[in-house]
């Protein structure tokens, strides 16, 4: 390089030595990644024993690195209770350790990070991740999906970070979930930093994460004269979904009986969340938050479709807590049912959740100033249903699924809700749909890490082929 | 003749849900007073009104239909003024609150 062009360097101020290293990654080497890169700042100082400048220039490097990885960010660590990392990692509380004390560095790795398709497996990533929290000095975490197919395990591990200990930094994520992340704010709930840029093949309309404030502070809800944040919400999204049709290929609306669905589904959804988990004040606290992806193209790549994703949680009391303090005559209903389909693969919290999804079953006991308790969720399943007929393909058929305490349910074909002949909606989960048999145990499964409240996730999607020839049959009649 | 209008109630949205809004709603048009008149009660519902939960019409009304004993008698002593989409909505919620038992029952 000839000496102008050095003089010049040196007036921009590139005289400056550097290890275009980051700080993230400086954390996440390994001992011996650290002690290579320490070694060769040092073989670098050796060679340049001309320039005493750029001696003290590494040495300073050396030391700022040490510093990086030792200290960690300058932000606060130190324990903080929380009933959903405590219950996600039982004893956190006990092997919690001090930065200092903490030696291990790790990667973890989260692969079908969706309740709706992997629930057991997604319920031990989030307790992989809060054991990180309690006893790992540095951690990151690789979302190896695609894209994003359930938003319910990010809007937990939303929750969940407000009281995390700052131990992760880094990872991957794909273009695609990244913009569905983005598009649905939770990034700022989730503290992820630098993202990649959205992908350009998939678009995402987003119902953006909001929620019902904490217990104790409203004075204005359940008044009949003010509008119940449920009832802003559920208009929200019914406007929201209607623009999502509105963006398929040849737009479409809701009809009037769709939009009836729709708004029975959130409402009874949101109203069980405020009134069940918090079974002292009716008062409980919930987020809900939703998004249309796509185009997404079926393995015939005949047509292409959008996946819409709805995601309700309530933290708090689970549906088997609340259920034991119902009265008497339906407790010993839900005891008759679960002594006689209790097994070693048919736990008795999955069964009790499956009697709470039957008319009738609720803890609140029916009295003359309030009777009718119980069909709440029935009518949201019954709504949910009538989705069904958005997509008849069989290759992308919604799902919902519910977690609550140990059990994930999952409602989608071929079991489905049914009147018996009494007039109450059942929904057994076996072919008959006979609250006498068995329910099936890939449907209703045991979860070895309890859930500290309910995770309501639902999945469906938007063909317009389908929808163009539902609007022409309706037309033809 | 009494009347209970929804107007001023819907005036800011287009649904009305929850129990415990329909329990305050109760409250607020004294329908406890009102089951034990004999009078018929007009109830006025404005068009715009989308839905009216299954869980508002329990809180609101469940206790009125136990106490009148049957669907028939509720609609004779209640005249909803309304669209025909919340009458029926109105009517599978008193179907509902007539069942006393539970799915569960007949094990």
């Amino acid at each position: 390089m000839n000496l102008r062009a050095l003089r010049r360097r040196k007036a921009r101020g590139e005289n400056r030595i550097g290890i275009k290293v980051g700080s993230n990654s400086i954390r996440m080497m390994t001992d011996v990644e650290f002690s290579n890169l320490i070694a060769r700042l040092q073989k670098r100082s050796a060679l340049r024993v001309k320039c005493r400048g750029h001696k003290k220039q590494y040495k300073r490097l050396r030391r700022l690195a040490s510093l990086i990885r030792d200290r960690g960010k300058p932000m606060l660590f130190f324990y903080k209770e929380s009933k959903l990392l405590d219950r996600f990692y039982p004893g956190r509380a006990n092997k919690w350790r001090s930065y200092n004390r903490r030696t291990q560095r790790d990667d973890i790795k989260l692969k079908l990070f969706s309740f709706l398709d992997n629930p057991i497996n997604t319920m031990k990533s989030l307790s992989e991740i809060t054991l990180a929290e309690a006893e790992r000095k540095a951690s990151k975490i690789d979302f190896e999906d695609d894209i994003c197919y359930d938003l319910g395990p990010f809007v937990v591990l939303a929750m969940m970070r407000k009281d995390m200990a700052n131990v992760f930094a880094g990872g991957r994520m794909s273009a695609s979930v990244a913009g569905a992340i983005q598009a649905v704010k939770l990034k700022g709930p989730l503290r992820i930093g630098k993202m990649p840029n959205p992908s350009d093949d998939m678009v995402v309309f987003p119902f953006t994460l909001r929620g019902r404030r904490a217990a104790g502070k409203s004075t204005r809800d359940n008044l009949p004269d003010a509008p119940t944040t449920e009832e802003k919400v559920s208009q929200d999204f019914v406007f929201t979904l209607d623009d999502w049709l509105k963006n398929l290929d040849k737009p479409f609306s809701l009809t009037q009986g769709g939009r009836e669905n729709v708004y029975k589904m959130i409402l009874e959804t949101l109203d069980n969340a405020k009134r069940h988990s918090d079974i002292a004040k009716k008062d409980g606290q919930w987020h809900i938050a939703g998004m249309m992806q796509g185009p997404l193209v079926n393995s015939a790549n005949e047509t292409d479709f959008f996946m819409c994703n709805l995601t309700i949680l309530s933290l708090g009391d689970t549906i088997y807590e609340s259920l034991q303090t119902a009265p008497d005559d339906k407790r010993q209903d839900i005891e008759k049912y679960v002594k006689m389909h209790k097994s070693a693969d048919l736990h008795e919290e999955v069964l009790w959740n499956v009697c709470a999804l039957q008319d009738g079953i609720s803890r609140c006991d029916s009295t003359v100033e309030s009777p009718s308790n119980g069909y709440g969720l029935g009518i949201a399943l019954a709504s949910f249903l009538g989705l069904l007929s958005l997509n008849k393909s069989e290759e992308i058929q919604p799902t919902m699924s519910i977690v609550s305490g140990s059990s994930c349910i999952m409602i989608k074909p071929p079991y489905t809700i049914k009147d018996d002949r009494d007039g109450y909606r059942t929904i057994a989960f076996n072919a008959e749909n006979d609250i006498a048999k068995p329910p099936d145990k890939g449907y209703v499964q045991y979860l070895p890490i309890s859930f500290p409240g309910t995770l309501i996730t639902i999945r469906f999607f938007l063909d317009s082929v389908h929808l163009k020839s539902l609007v022409e049959k309706n037309d033809k009649h | 003749m009494t009347n209970i209008d929804f107007t001023q109630m819907t005036e800011n949205t287009f649904v009305l849900s929850g129990k415990e809004k329909g329990i305050a709603t109760r409250k607020k048009f004294a329908l406890d007073a009102l089951d034990a008149d004999d009078g018929a009660v007009d109830v006025i519902i404005p068009q715009e009104l989308e839905i009216m939960t299954p869980s508002f019409v329990a809180g609101m009304f469940a206790a009125s239909v136990r106490r009148l004993g049957s669907v028939d008698a509720f609609f004779r002593k209640y005249r909803f003024n309304a669209s025909s989409r919340i009458i029926d909505q109105v009517k599978d919620g008193a179907k509902s609150s007539l069942l006393t038992g539970s799915a569960l029952s007949r094990l």
